[in-house]
């Protein structure tokens, strides 16, 4: 049976697009698993993050004091408890207090050593931007318990104030690295336009850097805040017999069954921190430095390279 | 020194501008060093009221430095910068009597339009200079003289690169200054963005009647919108004149090649004033003019410009023609280019005739390339 | 753009305008306290009160088998987490720089503030999770995997290793995160249109050039891990005993603050070591990644 060429050639290519539909078939088969691995991925990674905090929680109604299943029933007693407690009522004011009291000091701090190691070109900046970033290279541990023996040999007794004294050495270089990585991304032009026009060197500072500064500051605030807050290794040795927060949790757990108490606690401490956060975040997003802070989390590894 | 010193003397004849009144502006012998290098060497000019003047050159001349010393933003490390006749070398940048549009225009983003332009006044306010009322009136006349009214409450993230320059000029012009200073605004824009905007400066330049001072390495802008022009080229003025000088009678051969395109032979100088003349190849060729650093004899350049070139089939008169033969012929829209090259020693020259008349001449062909004796000029050799 | 620093004359005295107080706060409270951490470790700690220059100390703790022990069970564990961040953040670091499109900054966001949470609160909820009665054995009990509840999640090595790597693993995941997010993703698709297979862009571009990025999370992540104390307390038991553990119990519990200086400093001189071996790498690994 003859067949004309156009006939042969219409068989060829329709078998090359059907090849071709096969391969695009399969090349969608294989976007699909990867998108579906990619999703159970992240689903893992979140439920690794929050899962036990979310049973934390949900153990925080349970009444029952055994942390066991089965969930026994809903109850709001622990919450009473938790915040009946004069022990938990103290600790969570002394660290409340302490985060904020170093806050201020820290960003002071923090900003002018960005300050003096970003703007100034001297022989000794390189050691100095060392010795700033040190702090956060100590383990905690080890700065706890150098300056509990430090306190010791100074015949300082041990109290918030040392507790807040080395909070504000351990935060203000994170400042300092944040606050610098906004100064350093600073167009000088800025400034000297603000010169050009008219105003002194500290008008300048006042009314042109200090705005675009300001979500950093914001951000490093908040940073401070939270990390003086949940600091517990330091405040371990250094608070003598005052109570934070963490470490009534250390103590409390230490030598002690899980409690429900502590689920409520936790779970009440957990909501306040993650609103607070949360409502820091869209208070710097709605400015309009934020596309700024939001590159900060970035601007940390670099700064530490440096 | 010699051609060079002679360089220096005639920008400092050619700095006395037209007018005759006060200059607003004068740079005495300033001089400025980073580390070794000598980024602004003795330089020397001065501004008239109401005077366009821009500083050309190519990258690392020095311009921007003499304008940044100019703003207060540099100390010059010797002579002096007068303003209205006073010393103002001492006075920091927010003392002088000058503004500056920043060539990344500098807005400051957290405030709008509106603050920024009013930023200046408000500091002048506080200082008692400026009456309460006025800030507000003062603005909306520069955002008017800009036509960025619109835009007042605006903040400079959502505005255009043109727009925001607008907003950077009326910013600096809210403060009155005496001498405004541009430092490569248009820089950042586009092809067609630019050429309005140059129409649009000048505009404004003669509304507002204030000196400008206009950093530029574009050729084309400097020559459209300036009263004179400083070239510049390695810290010095090589010439400063209006922008017809500096095109038909550069006083260098870097001037000559850096401003348009140049055609520059060889040759010796035959003859000097009157009968300006150039031997090359063993021909003597007319010139009209020369720059002041020839002397007889010496190396010389002829100074040709592709546009003042014609080519004919037959030999023109003696001394205003060469034989050349042609090597590439490329038609670019309005123009047709000839590369071609002197028969014998062969330097190259390039000829732009008018497409309409171009010579139907290829690669190859033989012609002659001829000229109007004054379109012939006269630079010194280095 | 860069701002500008001013050089010369005068900068150090008007930087010190700057940096006197940091620099003061620094060398009373950082400075000082490590002096004193040395000065201990060389004192002779008795009954009858201290003084007196000895080696001792460092004798006592280098001698004796139980610290290098212990020691080495730290390393092992801090090992072990490091490696368990590291595999789980590079796939997270890229999937987070490439592949999520709009859930980018909400997941970063979720990622900062798991770190916002009370370490204590964290260690715990672990806690509750691991025991013998807690979920994780419930559920494996329910869903039949096994018959018996394994002991070994609590209180064992393991527990400590699962804790620590789920505390810091946002520490490890940003900084690669971060450069990754530095690649240009054309070069990935340069990559892919020349011919490489997933295995071969790993290899030769996404490591090389996240290398920054992981030495940064070693500098911030690796040394501190063998100073925690807080986790191995509470979940380690005896077979999760670490370094930290024994320098609290020996400074806050037996009162040798001989030995424990001396067991601090020398941590700390292992921080040090590493923090410069890191550092070192990771300005070598920028070099190779210019270069090459």
């Amino acid at each position: 049976m003859a067949r004309s060429v156009a006939d042969v050639q219409g068989g060829l290519s329709s078998r090359l697009a059907a090849r071709a539909q096969a391969a695009a078939a399969d090349a969608r088969l294989r976007d699909a698993l990867a998108a579906l691995l990619r999703g159970a991925f992240l689903a893992a990674v979140l439920l690794l993050l929050y899962g036990p905090l979310a049973i934390l929680v949900v153990f925080a109604f349970n009444d029952s004091i055994i942390i066991a299943l089965p969930f026994r029933g809903f109850t709001l007693r622990w919450f009473g408890e938790a915040l009946g407690n004069p022990l938990v009522r103290e600790s969570l004011r002394n660290s409340l207090g302490v985060a904020a009291a170093i806050t201020p000091v820290s960003l002071v701090l923090g900003t002018l050593a960005a300050f003096g190691v970003t703007r100034f070109r001297f022989r000794a900046r390189g050691a100095v931007a060392g010795l700033v970033a040190a702090p956060l290279v100590v383990p905690w541990l080890l700065i706890g318990v150098g300056a509990l023996l430090f306190f010791n040999r100074l015949h300082v007794p041990l109290s918030l104030r040392t507790v807040g004294a080395m909070h504000v050495v351990s935060t203000f270089p994170l400042v300092a690295a944040i606050v610098s990585a906004r100064l350093v991304r600073f167009d000088p032009a800025l400034e000297e336009a603000g010169l050009d026009l008219g105003a002194s060197p500290w008008e300048v500072l006042r009314l042109v850097v200090f705005p675009q500064l300001a979500p950093a500051l914001a951000a490093a605030a908040i940073f401070a805040f939270s990390w003086s807050f949940n600091n517990f290794e330091i405040s371990f040795f250094t608070a003598g017999f005052e109570l934070t927060f963490p470490i009534w949790v250390f103590s409390t757990l230490r030598h002690a069954q899980n409690l429900p108490v502590v689920n409520a606690i936790s779970t009440l401490v957990s909501a306040v921190q993650v609103l607070a956060v949360y409502a820091a975040w869209r208070i710097v997003r709605g400015r309009p430095g934020a596309r700024r802070a939001a590159q900060v989390p970035e601007a940390i590894p670099e700064l530490i390279q440096r | 020194m010699g051609r060079r010193a002679e360089g220096t003397t005639r920008s400092v004849e050619g700095a006395a501008p037209a007018g005759g009144l006060e200059p607003v502006v004068e740079v005495v012998e300033v001089t400025k060093r980073f580390g070794e290098v000598v980024a602004v060497d003795r330089v020397s000019f001065s501004i008239a009221q109401g005077e366009f003047f821009s500083l050309l050159g190519p990258s690392g001349c020095g311009k921007t430095t003499t304008l940044r010393i100019l703003a207060g933003f540099e100390r010059p490390d010797a002579g002096r910068v007068l303003i209205d006749g006073r010393d103002a070398s001492v006075l920091p940048p927010h003392r002088r009597d000058t503004n500056m549009v920043f060539q990344s225009y500098a807005l400051f983003p957290h405030m709008t339009v509106r603050e920024n332009v009013a930023f200046g006044p408000r500091r002048k306010e506080r200082r008692r200079l400026l009456a309460r009322g006025e800030v507000d009136r003062i603005v909306r006349e520069a955002l008017a003289t800009v036509r960025m009214e619109a835009f007042a409450d605006r903040y400079p993230r959502e505005l255009s690169g043109g727009q925001q320059q607008r907003v950077a000029l009326a910013r600096a012009l809210a403060n009155r200054p005496r001498v405004l200073l541009l430092d490569e605004p248009l820089g950042a824009l586009d092809l067609k963005l630019r050429q309005e905007m140059q129409f649009e400066l000048k505009r404004i330049q003669r509304e507002v009647g204030i000196s400008f001072v206009y950093v530029t390495h574009d050729q084309g802008e400097a020559l459209t919108m300036s009263d004179r022009v400083a070239v510049m080229n390695a810290g010095r003025i090589e010439h400063l004149g209006p922008p017809e000088e500096v095109y038909e009678r550069p006083a260098t051969a870097f001037v000559a090649g850096f401003i348009g395109s140049a055609n520059l032979l060889p040759c010796r100088v035959a003859g000097l004033g009157s009968e300006a003349a150039a031997e090359l190849d063993g021909r003597r060729l007319r010139a009209g003019a020369h720059a002041p650093g020839c002397r007889a004899g010496a190396d010389a350049l002829l100074m040709l410009r592709p546009e003042h070139l014609r080519l004919v089939a037959e030999e023109p008169s003696p001394g205003c023609g060469l034989p050349v033969r042609v090597l590439d012929r490329t038609f670019q829209g309005p123009e047709v280019r000839f590369q071609t090259a002197v028969e014998g020693s062969g330097p190259e020259l390039v000829v732009l005739a008018p497409a309409v008349e171009a010579p139907a001449l290829g690669p190859g062909d033989r012609a002659w390339a001829t000229w109007r004796p004054e379109r012939a000029y006269l630079l010194p050799r280095d | 753009m860069r701002a500008r620093a001013a050089p010369g004359r005068g900068a150090g005295a008007r930087a010190a305008g700057f940096l006197a107080a940091p620099v003061g706060v620094l060398a009373l409270l950082f400075v000082g306290p490590i002096a004193i951490l040395l000065l201990m470790s060389f004192l002779r700690m008795s009954i009858a009160g201290s003084g007196g220059f000895t080696l001792d100390n460092y004798g006592a703790i280098l001698r004796d088998p139980l610290y290098l022990r212990i020691l080495a069970r730290t390393g092992a564990i801090a090992t072990v987490a490091m490696l368990a961040m590291l595999a789980l953040s590079i796939p997270l670091g890229y999937v987070l720089a490439f592949r999520v499109g709009r859930l980018e900054l909400p997941l970063l966001l979720a990622l900062v503030l798991s770190d916002e949470l009370n370490p204590l609160i964290r260690i715990y909820s672990w806690r509750m999770l691991l025991g013998r009665n807690g979920l994780v054995n419930s559920a494996l009990l329910a869903l039949g995997v096994i018959h018996r509840p394994i002991d070994a999640l609590l209180f064992s090595s393991v527990a400590v290793v699962i804790v620590l790597s789920v505390s810091w693993v946002p520490y490890v995941a940003i900084p690669i995160y971060a450069s990754m997010k530095a690649i240009d993703p054309n070069v990935l698709e340069a990559a892919r249109d020349l011919g490489a297979g997933f295995g071969t862009v790993l290899r030769r571009i996404l490591l090389p050039l996240a290398a920054p990025g992981i030495f940064v999370s070693l500098i911030l992540v690796y040394i501190p891990l063998f100073a925690e104390f807080a986790t191995p307390a509470l979940v380690g038991g005896t077979s999760g005993y670490m370094i930290g553990n024994v320098i609290q119990e020996q400074i806050l519990e037996v009162g040798n603050w001989g030995v424990g200086s001396a067991m601090s400093f020398l941590l700390l001189l292992l921080s040090g070591v590493l923090a410069a071996v890191s550092y070192r790498l990771s300005r070598l690994s920028r070099i190779e990644a210019v270069r090459g």
